[in-house]
């Protein structure tokens, strides 16, 4: 009685702890991706670590990255970046949307096939920038940094899509 | 690779959850809006929680940070040992030039110590100062930011200027106790009063995210050529007269861009100036003449004149290292000159 009484209490907390890992993972991401990799040719050589933890989590974990963890990652990004208060929130939302509704396409197949839904993910989270940066600050913002910022992390989605993997209980990674 | 989804129910509660995301999602969508235009209406309403934030994860960030900056470091490395011919080659000429300076330096120094005695001109504020390493980016495509580890617990301030060893990187916007966010030149936001040397042309200098910053508002480009140095103003008072800030690069469709030294993907210290303005003017209890006394100053006063400068010794007029700077913004061969004409005068 007791020992199964424990475990239950166990699995209990190992449950309730991993419905927050998605949103933990995207929120490390944030500081992933602020840490001082420096540029080349005005591009930052930062790939956008939450863009893909979100898409990731969304179509494996649907019920844990939810739209207040995106917006709460988002937001964190705001707060450290210096960003306007919203902006990355509203791009990751954006991505939310755009990753559920393409999400249909991707049910039952491996995650590597999911890496060209990704990319229109990232094409859609970059003009999404684009577009509220210019608005925000009345200007036209340069292309070419968010382009390639957002293709590098295009590229090198498979490698982050692994490392996520292993945020997954055993039985399903 | 292993599939993800493993059966139809999966797949019914996936979608029962999905019509709950949509409705969490338009209210997200939602609040995210009105944070944006607040923040576009009122920049400072998020201003305490940007700085809480960052103090809050600032120790975490200098824990990660510095392998991230060896490992950038080694690539550097890598890249300056396959260009060390080039690069030893460009610092002996630089190091000859330089040498032709310093002659030139030493002798306005002495010049410009006795012109200041001659003028009773007060000495420089001192420039306090705090060193802070660079602990993150912004990461982004579209600021231009760095966080420090330096905030008011050292005395930093909003609007201070940050320096590396090349001169002006940018200039403090949030405080923490811990850290401090650096808006750097390059950045779409920033603005700093410039002279244009020679000429000492104003402009406002402006970033555009790119690595070239754009002179805005110049005064004349009459005689501005590739190579004149950019210098800051000291207009309001938070960032010292005569930084040097880059030089003129060339102009493209009307617009002037100049050149900083500084790498800034690659910056790793800095160091913020606690620069104050001089606010407060004494009373040296030497009032000014009145209009008589200004057209025929009495003859024992001439006399006296004489006694003073030569009691002004180069010791009682600390010269500030800018200064000399400032004023080797001429040709070394001239300088050299005017001081030695100079010195003959006297």
């Amino acid at each position: 009685m007791w020992p199964s009484s424990r475990s239950s209490v166990g699995s209990r907390i190992v449950r309730g702890t991993s419905v927050v890992v998605p949103t933990l993972v995207g929120l490390f991401c944030v500081l992933a991706v602020i840490m001082p990799y420096g540029a080349f040719g005005g591009i930052p050589l930062a790939p956008v670590f939450p863009l893909a933890a979100i898409f990731f989590f969304v179509l494996t974990r649907p019920g844990q990255m939810t739209p207040l963890s995106v917006f709460a990652i988002g937001l964190f990004q705001d707060f450290l970046t210096g960003s306007p208060a919203g902006l990355w929130a509203l791009v990751y939302l954006l991505a939310y949307g755009v990753t559920v509704a393409l999400r249909v396409l991707f049910v039952g197949r491996s995650a590597s096939a999911a890496w060209p839904g990704f990319l229109i993910v990232a094409g859609a989270s970059g003009a999404g920038i684009w577009l509220l940066a210019s608005l925000f600050y009345s200007v036209p913002i340069p292309v070419v940094p968010i382009a390639g910022q957002l293709m590098l992390t295009g590229a090198l989605y498979p490698i982050m899509a692994w490392v996520f993997t292993l945020f997954l209980p055993q039985a399903e990674g | 690779m292993k599939s993800y989804f493993t059966s139809r129910s999966d797949r019914a509660r996936v979608t029962v959850g999905m019509v709950t995301h949509r409705t969490s999602l338009f209210v997200m969508v939602l609040i995210a809006c009105v944070f944006l235009l607040l923040d576009r209406a009122e920049a400072t309403v998020f201003e305490r929680a940007r700085e809480a934030a960052t103090d809050a994860v600032t120790p975490v960030l200098e824990i990660f940070s510095g392998p991230v900056s060896a490992v950038r470091e080694f690539l550097a490395g890598i890249q300056g040992y396959l260009a060390v011919h080039e690069e030893n080659a460009r610092l002996r000429e630089e190091n000859a030039r330089l040498l032709a300076w310093q002659a030139a330096a030493q002798q306005l120094q002495r010049t410009v110590n006795r012109y200041n005695a001659l003028l009773n001109v007060p000495v420089d504020p001192s420039l306090e100062y705090a060193t802070g390493r660079v602990v993150a980016d912004d990461g982004g495509p579209f600021r231009r930011t760095l966080i420090a580890n330096v905030g008011a617990l050292n005395g930093v301030e909003r609007g201070q200027a940050a320096v590396d060893e090349h001169g002006l990187i940018g200039r403090i916007v949030g405080v923490g106790n811990e850290a401090g966010r650096i808006l750097l030149v390059t950045d779409l936001n920033s603005r700093v009063p410039v002279f244009v040397e020679p000429g000492r042309r104003r402009a406002i200098l402006a970033g555009d995210n790119s690595d070239l910053l754009r002179l805005d508002y110049l005064e004349s480009d009459e005689g501005i050529e590739p190579g004149a140095r950019v210098v800051t103003t000291g207009e309001g008072g938070l960032i010292p007269p005569g930084l040097p800030v880059g030089v003129v690069a060339g102009e493209r469709g009307g617009i002037w861009r100049v050149r900083s030294a500084t790498r800034f993907d690659s910056i790793d210290y800095v160091r913020v100036l606690r620069f104050s303005f001089p606010s407060g003017i004494e009373d040296p209890g030497i009032g000014l003449p009145d209009a008589a006394e200004r057209v025929s100053p009495p003859e024992e006063d001439l006399a006296t004149q004489p006694d003073e400068v030569g009691d002004a010794t180069a010791d009682d007029v600390a010269v500030q290292p800018d200064a000399v700077d400032d004023a080797t913004a001429i040709d070394p061969a001239a300088a050299t000159e005017a001081a030695g004409e100079d010195g003959q005068e006297d």
